[in-house]
């Protein structure tokens, strides 16, 4: 089922251009009126359930579309149905609906601990008090809350307040949660603890989770589908391992001999050498010209090996070099 | 709206106990703030008393302009003091999580902040109202009125603070010209009631509406007078409609920023 489905979405930007050669008093008042299209002519459904990551290079139309998603500002052109409802005109229903994490903004009351936040927000939804305890027990034991529920928020490391933020964004039993970089600013521990939280409501609250994110490891572990948007047009709408298949084209071979290297052989086309000495030599391959098989037939003929690693490139890699493609 | 306005205690409530948390701020916020306007009640006391009744207005009436406009712009600032924080919101982004929370956002963004000083201005005019109700010798029938009269005061402060607020909503930079605008705004209504007169008079009820905050509920009280009543019943009604429709209006020019902030 369709819990998202976004028709030729655009969202312009008016800004006045002054005239350089002309003063201040001049420019005051007349300037040219200029037009920046932020997202142009977006198309595309996310079923209900579903991870998905959305992402693209600074400036892309990211931040602009989640926030026409949100109901926080209006479109240009275009029709939004999150649930079968338009967010500005049914901004409040949709509101029971999703619930928002923005990385560097904060919803809780900092000198309280953090389930007087929860009562407050749980009120705000409607909740009565038995409800908002029975629900603040389920987020404590999923989200691990309890060893810094009862301390006052502003004592919290970042990582415990990036948690307290996602459970206090869920405490309406939202459907759809959407994450503007959730991890930012966090270790890599917290990080780590992070995104297992959010494949767990995934799976487990059954919570569709719309992420946007410039860390290619959040993407890669918590989301199945990727969106890639740049210059407010998408450019790739596949799932994320397809786009490791369809994408990765190079792959880092590094081979340590029983000995030494004393020889280098001319390598076949697709093959080249990043490094070479005779403690250690690096290939990189691609895959659309040579296939991994005749590679390794070429190298064990070629060279006395001992051990040899084949690396895949890495999403982030990949991803930027969509980024510098488009 | 019964469920908009127990949200808007419950937040008021929340946001008190937060800023309770930080004791020694909270009491030296409130008691500088009572220490600061005793200040300029006795400088316009002496003022009143040396150049004698101008006006109609006796040196003693200053105690009940700082008593209604006091309490209430401490009740304002105190309890909705999120919305002079609309500028600062609209320019940090931190509108947006307004928008994506259930009930009125009007209600959501003027409880979203107390000020605790404010609650010094508003004992400060409690106490001032008081020693003009003395001075006076008010009768129940003027009490009840004045109470009237400072609920009526408490709208035109909130009804043109959001006015001015809500300019920034058009502005890049509205942040100083919102603060410019409730500066003549309250700095008028502060000033001794006899000096206005004319078209100065005129200017401050209708335009800037500055003389209903306290020179003319002080007026209506001492003199009982039916006219000044309707007017600033009037007055306030159009000021509270104006500006919820202004507000609402100028949201739909909302053009979310991007930056760093934290708050409730």
């Amino acid at each position: 089922m369709k819990l998202i489905d976004i028709k030729g979405l655009t969202k312009d930007y008016k800004y006045i251009e002054k005239d350089e050669n002309k003063g201040f008093i001049y420019n005051l008042f007349n300037g040219k009126e200029k037009i920046k299209r932020a997202v142009d002519n977006i198309t595309f459904s996310v079923d209900e359930g579903e991870a998905i990551a959305f992402i693209g290079p600074n400036g892309a139309g990211k931040s602009t579309t989640i926030k026409m998603l949100s109901g926080i500002i209006y479109p240009t052109k275009g029709s939004i149905k999150i649930n079968g409802l338009t967010p500005i005109k049914d901004r409040e229903k949709l509101s029971y609906q999703i619930g928002c994490v923005f990385g560097q903004r904060s919803q809780l009351l900092p000198n309280l601990p953090l389930t007087e936040s929860m009562y407050m927000f749980g009120a705000m939804y409607n909740m009565n008090k038995k409800d908002i305890k029975k629900r603040i027990k389920e987020l404590s034991e999923l989200f691990d809350l309890n060893e810094f529920i009862n301390q006052p928020v502003r004592k919290l490391s970042l990582g415990q307040r990036m948690r307290a933020e996602i459970a206090l964004s869920l405490i309406h039993r939202p459907k759809l949660i959407f994450l503007d970089e959730p991890t930012i600013g966090l270790d890599v521990v917290a990080k780590k603890k992070l995104r297992d939280l959010f494949i767990k409501i995934n799976k487990e609250e059954k919570i569709t989770i719309f992420l946007t994110s410039h860390d290619t490891e959040d993407i890669q572990s918590i989301c199945d589908r990727c969106i890639i948007i740049n210059h407010g047009k998408i450019v790739i709408d596949e799932p994320t391992n397809r786009l490791m298949k369809d994408y990765v084209k190079n792959k880092t071979i590094t081979i340590t001999p029983n000995s030494s290297f004393i020889e280098f052989p001319n390598l076949l086309k697709g093959m080249k050498y990043i490094s070479k000495d005779k403690d250690q030599i690096i290939i990189e391959v691609n895959t659309d010209i040579i296939n991994t098989q005749e590679v390794l037939q070429f190298l064990t003929k070629k060279l006395d090996i001992d051990d040899i690693i084949i690396d895949n490139e890495s999403l982030e890699s990949v991803i930027r070099g969509i980024y510098e493609k488009i | 709206m019964i469920k908009n306005l127990k949200l808007a205690f419950l937040n008021i409530h929340m946001n008190i106990k937060n800023a309770k948390e930080l004791k020694i701020s909270f009491i030296i916020s409130i008691l500088g703030m009572i220490l600061n306007n005793i200040s300029f009640l006795i400088l316009w006391y002496y003022f009143g008393k040396s150049v004698g009744i101008i006006n109609g207005w006796e040196p003693t009436d200053i105690f009940g302009l700082y008593g209604i406009s006091g309490a209430s712009y401490g009740i304002i600032m105190a309890f909705f003091a999120g919305i002079i924080q609309i500028p600062t919101y609209i320019s940090s982004g931190i509108f947006d999580k307004y928008l994506t929370s259930p009930k009125s956002i009007l209600m959501k963004v003027s409880t979203s902040k107390v000020s605790t000083s404010a609650i010094g201005d508003l004992i400060y005019g409690i106490i001032c109202f008081t020693i003009f109700a003395i001075i006076q010798k008010l009768s129940i029938f003027k009490i009840l009125l004045s109470l009237y009269l400072v609920i009526l005061s408490s709208i035109i402060f909130y009804s043109f603070f959001l006015v001015a607020m809500s300019i920034s909503f058009y502005l890049m930079d509205g942040e100083n010209v919102s603060s410019g605008l409730t500066n003549i705004f309250v700095s008028n209504s502060l000033y001794h009631g006899g000096a206005f007169t004319g078209i100065l008079r005129f200017v401050f009820i209708f335009i800037i509406p500055s003389l209903l905050l306290g020179t003319i509920p002080v007026e209506i009280i001492k003199t009982l007078s039916l006219s000044k009543f309707i007017i600033i019943t009037i007055c306030t009604i159009i000021w509270l409609y104006f500006s919820i429709k202004f507000f609402y209006k100028s949201l739909k020019k909302y053009n979310s920023n991007s930056l760093f902030g934290f708050g409730n």
